[in-house]
């Protein structure tokens, strides 16, 4: 869903006036197009004054910062140029935090995208109580991340969790869910956990997907699987390519290792295990334990740049294969 | 919307400031403000900014206060981050809560701290000759903390090197408890944990024994200390974990760390501290000091098995017996209501609250006028404070270095040691590790106070 | 085709059982598995503290320690916290929907020099990690004063969100050209056509946008973390750090029943709201 592919509506006249000689702009003369022109930054005037101050403004000032030693407190903070960034391309908690997040991004998106897909596949076949099942199912979803993690820090606590009581139940060895290695997986479940959100918006694609299809694979005699492979997989790749964007930014930025940390605070930074220390992690802890917002702010652009390269080439490697069947202009 | 929400909160701003101009003229007449050196006086009607966390002061407190002196204490959470954005916008709150051992030289060598000696000096609540030793971590003389003037107390302490044992967890093994007054070598605490846990199924049933100290940076200072080496160099501008002491110290850490018998960095305690597993009966010793006492008692039964034992020691080495804590409070320099924010650090530190600290058990009072409250009716409270006394006798001021943070070392700790505790790498390895990351920040710190 | 006629105890018949019957355990199994934590906090709410610290683990309660539940409300303030919360909720989520209706209007429907490029920031700026502003955009709010007050939600508010500026975008994109052309031939101004034609028309997306925003800043931790003074802070930040002894301590058990109590007014939201939510979604041409 690149810029090019959402262009809107009102751009569309231009590119079309020859075809359609009676549009606006040829029958009401240029005061009806300054008139357009002036209306459009009234109406998105909130958005670019906002932006300006809220996102810009803070976004240079961290850029600056990221040349410096600033600390906050100290007399002696200066400029250091590309010092910060040369220090990070150096230091291997930078890679190693940086590989653990990628990592993370890599299988917890995926996972849950099928997670939620098998999820409205389930729950779109004629069963009894769908309402119910389907809120049931949805409703971790909503659960704010401060509950989340709360409830898992008691679900997987070592001694006292109702999942190590499963395990010794069945004869197990208790695991120590909360410290390295596995706290990663209690991190991905965190993210499994919610995979409602995704299950209800493929469930809306899958009851738009036009019956005829359905009925016309079923005709051909196509099985199931490859009903929904080509098919309804399809109609459904903008919404997954959507998820996969939202849910990879989400992923970097993710406060989860802190809040399932023993001190769910700034301050506790240091108790979150070393499978859990994410790149995020690793700028809150220079910023909040180090107090080095000059090499944080660095951290933090480096990340920015990286993040937009990946949406980048996300979209050029799905251009392709994505399917878009929804001209807004077409739904008239 | 908008100004629902916006006007009452401006309005109450916009009051709170206008009562504390309007102080100098209220204060005059109820003569229970304070006269300090500026003239203007603390008290009525005035609002003082507190930075704390929850547990410092309760709402009741807040209450109290307002009863007791006449000010209202807006409450800040406390956040480092956003300390330092106050402090750097220059409008710092009055009075932050802070831990003596890890942050004061830390603070005070940025120049953010307001000198509290004249304000001792004028005192008739905070005597400077009641003041007990541990509020020397609260000083610094620009080199070194422990001299020079204050620039905050301690609420309470502990001396945190010392341990909680529980007697029905020696009985079951068999083993003989430890001496009220002769400290056990650190090798034998170790044995004895080993011999005190307790598994089934990969749950640890019962700990053998906690020993991580209150923070890395306070542990590893004072474990060195013990061993009769120091781990930082005399200008505090470097460590050196390589040093005989300090690799006996890190190796004995790391020891511990791979016998599991305890919580450790990579296998921390269920729910964050000591506490609750103490408390339910399922570890054998616990490395607080008498501050858990407060816990403690409140529990009959875990009080009749409870005992405190001196701080360990290296075979040979020293008897040390140090404060890794020593929360308080200090006064920002650019603080605006600086004797308002005096009057209620007196309250805070030498009145009502005090005292209430000092008879609930929770750590040692910190004025020494204020060590009769120290309960003492039963037998339990009577033993522990025998120990806590022959104690006192080895209590020491181990100094920090002005130029790293607690969180700031024991991030860099916990970036390294981990492989060690599993055993990926070896003591020496990582005291060299150790070296180049911390000497690395602590030089960076050093450029910044400059 | 004709599933009845056939004998009940032919294959096909058979088959189709067995089909429901894994289809219905695999289904209540997931759902268990979905519900069990929550299921498993609210437990965790109703037990002493040394229910819940020991080990082997003590599955259910021996009594429900209900008085857990008003412990919690007691041991702080939670009502003025929730207040808090539902006041900074409700200040950001009305705002921003508005704007971001109103923003999105614009990018729909309207056109001038430079609209590709500010669409495609707008985008770009959907993929901003927001925590690169966290600690700058605190140091100018200081700076003007606005720290301690819920100002900073009302900016925020008023400056339309990326992600929802795109839903409405999408939404608006998608009615008929003839809605607005009848207003123009009558003189009817932009801002009017908004107001009169098009907002009426998008209750879906406007439902949708509103829960949107309010689960975002009745779930947010860091911002009033970092901007609120304890009084004034949000019932995320009072149940994740409050609940401790007077020794720094924590209190799970009641810990766990807050954060239940938490919860559970944002869950209630989903359940009414549900259906306009859902069709909203799927209105909005994010597929």
């Amino acid at each position: 869903m690149t810029v090019d592919q959402v262009s809107s509506v009102a751009d569309r006249p231009r590119s079309t006036a020859n075809a359609r000689p009676a549009r606006s702009d040829t029958r009401t003369g240029p005061s009806m197009t300054t008139r357009r022109h002036r209306a459009f930054y009234m109406f998105t005037s909130p958005w670019i004054i906002g932006f300006a101050l809220l996102t810009i403004a803070p976004m240079a000032y961290a850029l600056w910062l990221s040349f410096t030693t600033y600390d906050g407190i100290s007399p002696n903070w200066h400029y250091v140029g590309l010092g910060n960034y040369r220090e990070l391309l150096h230091d291997a908690q930078t890679w190693d935090s940086l590989g653990r997040a990628g990592l993370f991004a890599v299988i917890s998106v995926p996972l849950s995208i099928i997670a939620g897909l098998a999820l409205a596949v389930l729950i779109n076949r004629p069963i009894k109580a769908r309402g119910l099942f389907r809120t049931l199912l949805y409703l971790p979803a909503v659960v704010p991340p401060v509950g989340a993690g709360i409830a898992f820090k008691i679900l997987f606590d070592q001694n006292t969790g109702a999942a190590n009581g499963v395990l010794t139940f069945f004869g197990f060895d208790a695991i120590g869910w909360l410290a390295d290695p596995y706290a990663r997986y209690v991190l991905i479940m965190t993210v499994l956990w919610s995979a409602g959100n995704i299950m209800i918006i493929s469930l809306a694609g899958l009851q738009d997907v036009p019956r005829e299809l359905h009925e016309a694979a079923r005709i051909d005699g196509a099985s199931a699987w490859r009903t929904f492979r080509s098919i309804t997989v399809p109609l459904l790749s903008p919404v997954l390519l959507f998820q996969t964007v939202t849910g990879v930014i989400a992923s970097v930025q993710t406060i989860m290792p802190m809040l399932l940390a023993a001190n769910p605070t700034t301050g506790g930074l240091t108790t979150i295990p070393q499978s859990n220390y994410t790149y995020m992690i690793h700028v809150f802890s220079e910023y909040f334990a180090l107090g080095r917002y000059g090499y944080a702010s660095a951290l933090l652009w480096v990340l920015f740049v990286l993040i937009l390269v990946a949406t980048g080439l996300i979209f050029k490697f799905t251009s392709g294969v994505v399917f878009y069947n929804v001209d807004p202009e077409a739904k008239k | 919307m908008r100004p629902q929400a916006g006007a009452p909160l401006s309005r109450r701003r916009f009051l709170a400031l206008s009562a504390g101009g309007a102080a100098g003229g209220a204060a005059a007449l109820s003569g229970c403000a304070m006269q300090v050196s500026t003239g203007v006086s603390g008290g009525s009607g005035e609002t003082v900014t507190l930075m704390v966390k929850p547990e410092d002061i309760s709402p009741e407190l807040v209450k109290q206060a307002k009863k007791d002196t006449g000010i209202t204490i807006r409450r800040v959470d406390y956040d480092i981050t956003k300390l330092i954005a106050m402090l750097t916008s220059g409008n710092p709150p009055d009075l932050v809560r802070a831990v003596g051992a890890t942050d004061a030289a830390y603070f005070a060598a940025r120049g953010v701290m307001q000198n509290l000696d004249p304000y001792f000096a004028k005192s008739s609540v905070l005597r400077p000759d009641d003041l007990d030793p541990v509020n020397d971590l609260w000083r610094y003389d620009g080199r070194v903390q422990g001299k020079g003037p204050r620039y905050g107390m301690a609420k309470d302490f502990s001396q945190d090197s010392m341990y909680w044992y529980n007697t029905a967890a020696f009985d079951k093994k068999g083993l003989d408890y430890p001496s009220e007054t002769e400290p056990v070598t650190f090798e034998n605490w170790l044995e004895s944990a080993q011999r005190l846990v307790q598994r089934s199924k990969g749950q640890t049933t019962v700990f053998g024994g906690s020993y991580n100290g209150q923070t890395k940076i306070t542990l590893m200072a004072a474990l060195t200390a013990s061993a009769g080496g120091s781990l930082f160099s005399d200008d505090f501008s470097r460590v050196d974990f390589t040093t005989p002491e300090a690799r006996k110290a890190l190796a004995w850490y790391i020891g511990y760390c791979r016998l599991n018998v305890g919580p450790t960095p990579i296998n921390p305690a269920p729910q964050g501290w000591d506490g609750p597993s103490y408390q339910a009966g399922r570890m054998a010793m616990s490395n607080n000091g008498y501050w858990m006492g407060g816990m403690i008692g409140a529990d009959k039964k875990l009080a009749q098995v409870s005992r405190l034992a001196p701080a360990p020691v290296f075979a040979g080495g020293p008897r040390i017996s140090a404060c890794q804590g020593g929360t308080g409070m200090w006064m920002p320099r650019k603080a605006k209501n600086k004797d308002a924010a005096w009057r209620l650090f007196e309250w805070y530190f030498g009145e009502a609250p005090a005292k209430e600290r000092a008879s609930s058990g929770w750590g040692i009072p910190t004025l020494k006028s204020l060590r009769p409250l120290i309960p003492d009716e039963e037998d339990y409270q009577k033993r522990t404070l025998r120990t806590q006394e022959n104690e006192l006798k080895h209590f020491s001021v181990v100094s920090l270095s002005p130029y790293i943070t607690g969180d700031g070392f024991e991030s860099l700790f916990n970036q390294v040691t981990p492989a060690a505790m599993k055993g990926e790498m070896s003591v020496d390895t990582l005291a060299g590790r150790l070296n180049s990351l911390v000497n690395e920040q602590l030089k960076r710190g050093k450029e910044q106070v400059g | 085709m004709t599933v009845t006629s056939l004998n009940p105890k032919s294959p096909v018949r058979v088959r189709i059982r067995v089909n429901r019957l894994v289809l219905y355990t695999v289904l209540v199994a997931v759902t268990g598995l979905f519900v069990g934590p929550f299921g498993w906090l609210i437990l965790a709410g109703l037990k002493t503290p040394s229910e819940l610290a020991a080990a082997p683990v003590h599955w259910l309660p021996a009594d429900f320690q209900w008085h857990n539940f008003t412990d919690a409300y007691k041991l702080i303030d939670f009502l003025g916290y929730a207040r808090n919360s539902l006041i900074i909720a409700l200040i950001y989520a009305t705002l921003v929907t508005l704007s971001s209706a109103w923003v999105g209007f614009g990018f729909a429907r309207l056109s001038a020099p430079g609209k590709k490029t500010l669409f495609g920031v707008l985008i770009g700026s959907m993929m901003l990690p927001q925590m690169i502003t966290l600690l700058p955009t605190y140091l100018i709010f200081a700076k003007v004063g606005m720290v301690d007050t819920y100002w900073p939600w009302v900016l925020w508010g008023l400056s339309s969100a990326p992600y929802l500026v795109f839903l409405f975008r999408q939404f608006f994109a998608g009615l008929p050209r003839e809605l607005e052309e009848a207003a123009i031939v009558d003189g009817c101004g932009y801002g009017r056509i908004f107001w009169r034609i098009f907002l009426p028309q998008s209750w879906p997306v406007l439902s949708a946008s509103f829960v949107i925003a309010f689960t975002w800043t009745w779930g947010d931790y860091i911002a009033p973390q970092l901007l609120l003074s304890t009084d004034k802070s949000t019932l995320a930040v009072a149940v994740m750090t409050t609940y401790v002894s007077s020794a720094g301590t924590p209190v799970t058990n009641l810990q766990a029943a807050a954060s239940v109590m938490y919860v559970v007014p944002i869950l209630l939201i989903f359940l009414i709201a549900q259906r306009g939510f859902v069709a909203g979604m799927s209105t909005s041409g994010l597929k």
